[in-house]
């Protein structure tokens, strides 16, 4: 079996995706899980009745957990040194139960003025029943 | 009601980026462990790369346990019950590692009001620079809070 290509960004074009990533379903392990490592204990994030009791429909997932899961899969893609810019914007909660569908397509690959190979992306990441829960982009490429 | 909120000061404080961190922070966002031994009989490795959104969760080595926008809620200058979190922007000027002290500084770097058709919102934007034991700028985030003003 052959050995898979070193990632490359310098093999990049406009349209290049990410391989997508699924997570999910969703469940109230993974909150507990992620506040515990952040030290959020947010009750949004885990008590039901003071959830309901504010209106909402049921307890949703931080939106670091989301953000994270997809700067990790950028980075596992690309790899860790690789990721220079991320940005993130929540647009609609993630609920209990929910499948996530994480992807990235380029937008922009260029040279930097120091030579160096770097890529702007479009990020998104979708719930199962396509609703966009983030949008956000990022830039790779070695450090300057 | 801005010169109260320019007259909070920056905060600034130490943040160990610990391996044991980087490691739950890794599994919490459901990676496989970065600590298993690359080959058998081997050790794990010695030295982990931080997770990008480790760095939000930087403010927990504070001294008052708190992020930017919550300092002032505490002093009663933005109304919690009125805020969302709006946009969050990371950039990494270089990779970080675990076992690096890195120098935190959170301040309130810029705040506009807009008229909406819905009242005004006040947009807070945040700055929290990373500086390594050398000085050097390592990371930057820029958060921003929304506020209804009416």
């Amino acid at each position: 079996m052959r050995a898979p290509s070193p990632f490359r960004v310098e093999d990049l074009i406009v349209g290049s995706t990410m391989p997508d990533r699924r997570v999910g379903p969703i469940t109230q392990e993974h909150l507990i899980r992620f506040a515990g490592a952040g030290g959020d204990f947010n009750r949004f994030h885990y008590d039901a009745e003071f959830v309901h009791s504010r209106g909402f429909k049921g307890i949703f997932a931080q939106g670091l957990f989301t953000a994270g899961i997809l700067g990790q899969t950028l980075t596992a893609w690309v790899g860790p040194d690789m990721l220079r810019k991320l940005k993130v914007r929540f647009a609609e909660p993630v609920w209990l139960g929910d499948e996530l569908e994480f992807s990235a397509v380029v937008a922009r690959a260029y040279t930097t003025t120091t030579g160096q190979a770097w890529a702007d992306l479009d990020c998104a990441v979708r719930s199962g029943d396509q609703r966009q829960v983030l949008m956000g982009s990022a830039t790779i490429g070695a450090v300057e | 009601m801005d010169e109260d909120l320019w007259g909070v000061p920056p905060v600034t404080f130490s943040f160990p980026v610990e391996w044991g961190k980087c490691r739950e922070f890794a599994l919490a966002l459901l990676d496989e462990d970065p600590a298993r031994p690359q080959a058998e009989n081997e050790p794990s490795p010695s030295v982990l790369p931080m997770p990008p959104i480790m760095a939000t969760c930087a403010f927990r080595y504070s001294p008052d346990n708190m992020p930017p926008s919550a300092r002032l809620v505490e002093r009663g200058l933005v109304d919690r019950a009125r805020m969302l979190q709006g946009g969050l922007e990371f950039e990494f000027h270089r990779p970080i590692r675990s076992g690096e002290q890195l120098t935190v500084t959170d301040r309130l770097d810029r705040v506009h009001d807009k008229e909406t058709s819905k009242g005004t919102l006040r947009f807070l934007e945040f700055e929290t620079a990373f500086r390594s034991a050398e000085g050097d700028q390592v990371c930057t985030i820029r958060t921003t809070n929304i506020e209804r003003r009416s």
